[in-house]
Formats: C-alpha cells, sequence, structure tokens
C-alpha cells in the first residue's frame, strides 16, 4: 500500500517524530534566504547601533565611548543569541524571511545553543563565508558549523497550506453508471483526486483537461470510455460518486476519528485498493 | 465517513489549536492556566492522529502540509527546553568549570603552548637584535616605544579610562571568542591564533624590558597581567576542547562528539570572557594610575592568589560536599 513513510524525504526537508509517535516534517531553510536573513540582521544591528551610539553622544558626551564599546562589544557577539533565546529561534532577519532556529530533534532552542552558534558565525564566516557554505551543503540538514556544533537547523516557517475539502462540482455530461459498482480507490487515488479538486478551480478549463488526462486516461482505457470523453468531467464525476461518498468503506475510520487518541497500528490497516489504477 | 465530511468536522478543533498555540506564544510560563493548557495538550494529540489518519486516508496535499505545519507548532508550545538559569551559573563557575579546566589536558596544552612560545620568543627577542624587528615590525616597535616613552599615569583623566576598559572589553575577549570559534577546524585555528599572540607578545615583552622605556613598560603592564594571560589560553583551551572532540570521539560519532563537548567548551569560553573582562577592568583603571610600582605587584600577586584558589576550591570544599550529600542518600 502506498504510504509516505516509507519513502522518506531526500533532502530540504526534517523529519521529526514526536512523542505521540506522529512524524511531521520541517521545511529546511536553505544558504542563500540565510544569507540574506545574516544581512539583514547585520543591517538591523548597526541601525541599533547607530540610534544608540548617537543618543548616548549627545546626553553624556566623551565619558559615553566605554559604554559604547562595551555595547558594541555584546551587540557584536550577542545580538542573535540572545534575540533567538528570547525570541524562540526568531532574529530580525529570520522574522522577516519567515524562518526559525529548532534543535535538530524539533524543540525550541534553549540559550547555550543560540550562544554557541552564534559564536561560531565567526568561523562560519571565516574565508569570506565559505566554510559555512561548504558545511551546509555538505550536511544533511543545511547546517553550517555552528549548527553542527550547537545540533541546530534553520527551517522555514509560516502558513504553509490550507484545510482544503474541495467543493462538489455538478457533473451533466457523463452518467454515474460509468463507474463501476465495485470500483474503490486506494489512498493515493483519493489523495490525488482531492488534491486535484482542490486546486482545479484556480486552473483555466483546457489546463484542467491537460492535467486531468494524466489519470483520467487509465480509466477511460480500462472502463472502455469513449475516447472523447472529458478528463476533467471524469474526475470530478469519480471524485463526487466515490471519493466524497463511501459510506461502507469507511464506517471503521469513523469510529477511530472520535477517539483520537487511537493507537498507529490501528490506523495502518489496509484499505480496498484501486482496481482501475495501479 | 469520507476525506471530505472528515476535515469539515475537524476544521473546528484545528482552528482552536491555532489560537491555542498564538496564545501560549504570546504569555510566559507562569500565566498559564491549567484548564486551557490541558485542553491544548489534548487538541495537540488530536491533530497529530488527525495527521497520522489522513497520511493514510489520502487528505489533499495542501491539507497535509497545513497539518505538518499545525503539528509542529503545536510541538514546539508543547515541549520547550531549559534555557539559563541564573542559579546555575555560580555552580557553573565556581565548581564545573575550574574542574574541568584542571582536569582537561586541552588547557594544560594550550597553558604549556602559550607559555613556552611567549617565553621562547621574549628571551628570543632579548638575546638576538633583529628577532623582535622580524616578527613585530619597526613600524609597531617605534610606536611602542613611543606609547611608553612618558610615565604612566600622564594622559589619565576618567573619560580615556572609561574609553580604554571598554576598548580592552572589545578588543581581547573579541580576540578571545574568535580564538574560541577558530577550534573547530579541528583545534587548528586556536593554535594558530594562540601561537600567533604568545609570540607576538612575547617579542614585544623582550624588546620592551631591554629598552629605555622598560620601567613604564613593566608599571603598566603588570597589575592586569595575570587575569588577561589566563584567559587567552582559557580561550584557546576552549576552542582546543571543541575540535578535539572532533577527533578523539571517545566512542560517539563524530557530530554526537562535538555536540557534547560544545557545551563544555562553550562554558569555558564564556568564563575566558569573564576573565578578559575583569583583566579590561583593572587594565582601563589601575594598570594607568600614577600609584608606586609595589601596589600595582600587589594587585598582580592577588590576582593570581585568586586565580589559584579558583583552580583548587572545587577540589578542596566542593569534593567533601558531594561525597556527603551522596552518604545522605545513601
Amino acid at each position: 500500500m502506498y504510504d509516505r513513510s516509507s519513502v522518506p524525504p531526500h533532502d530540504c526537508t526534517l523529519v521529526v517524530v514526536t512523542p505521540e509517535n506522529v512524524r511531521f516534517d520541517y521545511r529546511l531553510a536553505g544558504p542563500f534566504s540565510r544569507l540574506l536573513a545574516l544581512i539583514l540582521d547585520y543591517i538591523f544591528v548597526g541601525l541599533i547601533c547607530f540610534i544608540f551610539f548617537a543618543l548616548l553622544s549627545l546626553t553624556i558626551g566623551a565619558a559615553s565611548m566605554g559604554v559604547v564599546m562595551v555595547t558594541y562589544f555584546i551587540l557584536q557577539w550577542g545580538f542573535t543569541a540572545l534575540s533567538e533565546t528570547l525570541f524562540n529561534g526568531l532574529t530580525f532577519g529570520k522574522r522577516a524571511l519567515s524562518m526559525r532556529v529548532v534543535s535538530e530533534n524539533g524543540l525550541p532552542i534553549n540559550a547555550q545553543q543560540a550562544f554557541l552558534r552564534g559564536f561560531l558565525r565567526t568561523a562560519d564566516l571565516l574565508p569570506n563565508g565559505l566554510a559555512g557554505v561548504f558545511s551546509m551543503l555538505l550536511s544533511r540538514n543545511f547546517q553550517r558549523l555552528g549548527d553542527l556544533a550547537a545540533g541546530t537547523v534553520v527551517i522555514v516557517e509560516g502558513k504553509q497550506g490550507r484545510v482544503l475539502a474541495p467543493p462538489a462540482v455538478a457533473v451533466p455530461n457523463l452518467s454515474p453508471e460509468i463507474i463501476p459498482l465495485k470500483f474503490r480507490p486506494n489512498p493515493a487515488l483519493t489523495e490525488a483526486i482531492t488534491s486535484y479538486m482542490a486546486r482545479r478551480s484556480k486552473l483555466s478549463k483546457p489546463r484542467c483537461r491537460e492535467i486531468a488526462w494524466y489519470l483520467a486516461r487509465h480509466f477511460i482505457r480500462s472502463w472502455s470510455l469513449p475516447e472523447m470523453t472529458d478528463p476533467d468531467e471524469l474526475l470530478c464525476l469519480i471524485y463526487q460518486k466515490v471519493v466524497a461518498a463511501e459510506h461502507e468503506t469507511k464506517q471503521k475510520t469513523h469510529s477511530v476519528i472520535i477517539d483520537s487518541e487511537t493507537p498507529d497500528y490501528l490506523l495502518n490497516e489496509s484499505i480496498p485498493q484501486a482496481e482501475g489504477v495501479a | 465517513m469520507n476525506v471530505v465530511e472528515l476535515i469539515n468536522s475537524r476544521r473546528e478543533e484545528w482552528k482552536k489549536l491555532e489560537q491555542d498555540i498564538e496564545w501560549i506564544r504570546s504569555k510566559s510560563n507562569r500565566s498559564l492556566e491549567g484548564y486551557q493548557l490541558t485542553r491544548f495538550a489534548q487538541r495537540y494529540r488530536a491533530v497529530c492522529s488527525d495527521l497520522s489518519l489522513g497520511i493514510s486516508m489520502g487528505f489533499p496535499a495542501e491539507t497535509i502540509r497545513y497539518l505538518h505545519q499545525l503539528v509542529a507548532d503545536g510541538h514546539a508550545m508543547l515541549y520547550r527546553s531549559k534555557t539559563f538559569r541564573i542559579m546555575d551559573w555560580g555552580k557553573t563557575l565556581f565548581v564545573n568549570v575550574p574542574r574541568r579546566i584542571v582536569a582537561d589536558p586541552c588547557t594544560w596544552i594550550a597553558m604549556f603552548c602559550f607559555w613556552g612560545l611567549f617565553v621562547g620568543s621574549m628571551i628570543g627577542a632579548m638575546i638576538l637584535d633583529d628577532f623582535s624587528v622580524n616578527i613585530v615590525g619597526e613600524e609597531t616597535l617605534a610606536q611602542m616605544e613611543s606609547m611608553y616613552s612618558e610615565p604612566v599615569g600622564t594622559h589619565s583623566d576618567p573619560d580615556s579610562r572609561s574609553f580604554m576598559t571598554g576598548f580592552y572589553v572589545f578588543n581581547n575577549a573579541g580576540i578571545g571568542l574568535r580564538c574560541f570559534a577558530c577550534g573547530i577546524f579541528l583545534g587548528v585555528g586556536s593554535l594558530v591564533i594562540l601561537a600567533f599572540n604568545a609570540i607576538f607578545l612575547g617579542s614585544i615583552f623582550g624588546h620592551m624590558l631591554l629598552s629605555p622605556q622598560s620601567d613604564n613598560f613593566i608599571t603598566f603592564v603588570t597589575a592586569h597581567g595575570p587575569f588577561e594571560l589566563t584567559a587567552v589560553a582559557l580561550s584557546a583551551a576552549a576552542g582546543l576542547r571543541l575540535g578535539w572532540s572532533i577527533l578523539d570521539t571517545r566512542g560517539w560519532n563524530r557530530s554526537d562528539s562535538l555536540r557534547r563537548s560544545a557545551s563544555d567548551a562553550l562554558e569555558l569560553a564564556l568564563t575566558a570572557t569573564v576573565l578578559f573582562m575583569i583583566a579590561a577592568v583593572i587594565e582601563g583603571n589601575v594598570s594607568p594610575l600614577e600609584i608606586p610600582y609595589l601596589s600595582k605587584l600587589l594587585v598582580a600577586i592577588l590576582s593570581t592568589i585568586i586565580l589559584l584558589i579558583w583552580f583548587v576550591m572545587p577540589y578542596v570544599f566542593y569534593s567533601n560536599a558531594t561525597e556527603e550529600n551522596e552518604s545522605h542518600e545513601a
């Protein structure tokens, strides 16, 4: 049976398994967006320094130079680390580009990790930033040296995806009888069709036909439908009559949903295979 | 129940979980209410199983991605990690770090490396005429000589003292941290920076001791020497610990080994930074004063004694205390 967990993502994704025995993905941030975030951070720190120092020299005068130097030292070495500690893995630049630092196990980072990766940034930037870039390209999770030492990764955040329950579409031109009675879609087919239906309203009619044809041609062949059957409408029909209305087969899962603490093995129960598509 | 009905029936819960996460994110740990927290935990677990169910039932890809993000956000809120606790700092600074410093061969390597090269190049600069010129350069030496041509304290006023203190923090502690960071390259970076500083400082010392300005030089350098030079060596030791753990993994795989010793190394580097700051305060406020040389020497001796006590203290006091604790538990 098709199962996403049997084909783990090759890269660009951090897979985390929670104590609830659920695995979820983080999208990883690549070297170049991170470089951009770093530049934004530098600009931000520069602005802070400038304003702060200007205010100080106006109010205290020459005596403030010592304070200025110490502040500059703290900002230079500790700004990102402090900000990542206080705002749970965010700095100004990361916030602007919706990224976040997390531990490799998906947990929020602590101060120790934040300072470690902050200090080691110096080493990462050493020969014109090459050490960090090489480390990112060679490591599994786009980690620079500081990340490797601290056990952290930078992930892409923000709202991803939407809750999509595709609307039913009227299909006047096709009769429901063309679908064989014992046809049941497997989860992969269900996913493909629901995803298609959810996105269908954003596409033009010819594009819909073009995309739908890749799936629909298998049904057209195995159910011996006329060659001229509209692939888009055929998928709509299948969605409406089978995917969105399979009461008997999913009774078991219905009871599963209500008790939300069902262990994993119940969820992996085999679900009848599709006939037409293999 | 089909996919569509299922999504529609769960949608409300998902929205509520989003709100819970927002709510927790906006509050500090202490002001969270138990009831709402329980609801959050329940919802989170429900969404976890929704995600599993959704993958096996074939939810639309967009919805699966939404659920991944929701679980990830909830996970980050539910499982927090320990941050710095001020209470632990005392124990770290006065017990763990000095113990580790004494027990860790890296410290001794860094110490010997630094002092060996320092004394060696000092003697070299005193015996050979060209030594210091070749290493430091004529300009810098001339600059040093003119810096110490007048007795210490001639140009000292509170403003310049405050500036110099700040500058020493910025410059010296910055060098220390850079030295630590470069240790990630198998420790080589730390050793190079340490050796460079040792040879550079050593030849300046050797040159200045023989120059006519030696009195002024010694008067300035004595007071802050113990803290500063120890801090340099400790920074390098921290870097070495970091880099050496990649080579000598003690049975762990390399990244785990690095991670395990990284926290020790960080504590050591931060301790070195504290020492640098103490040294900067002395260098900025005591060294430039026009006081008898004896009192500056006293400061130096006192600093050395403090450092020695700091190294030895955990062995004298804390080991007894832990043994007592253990015997109580038994």
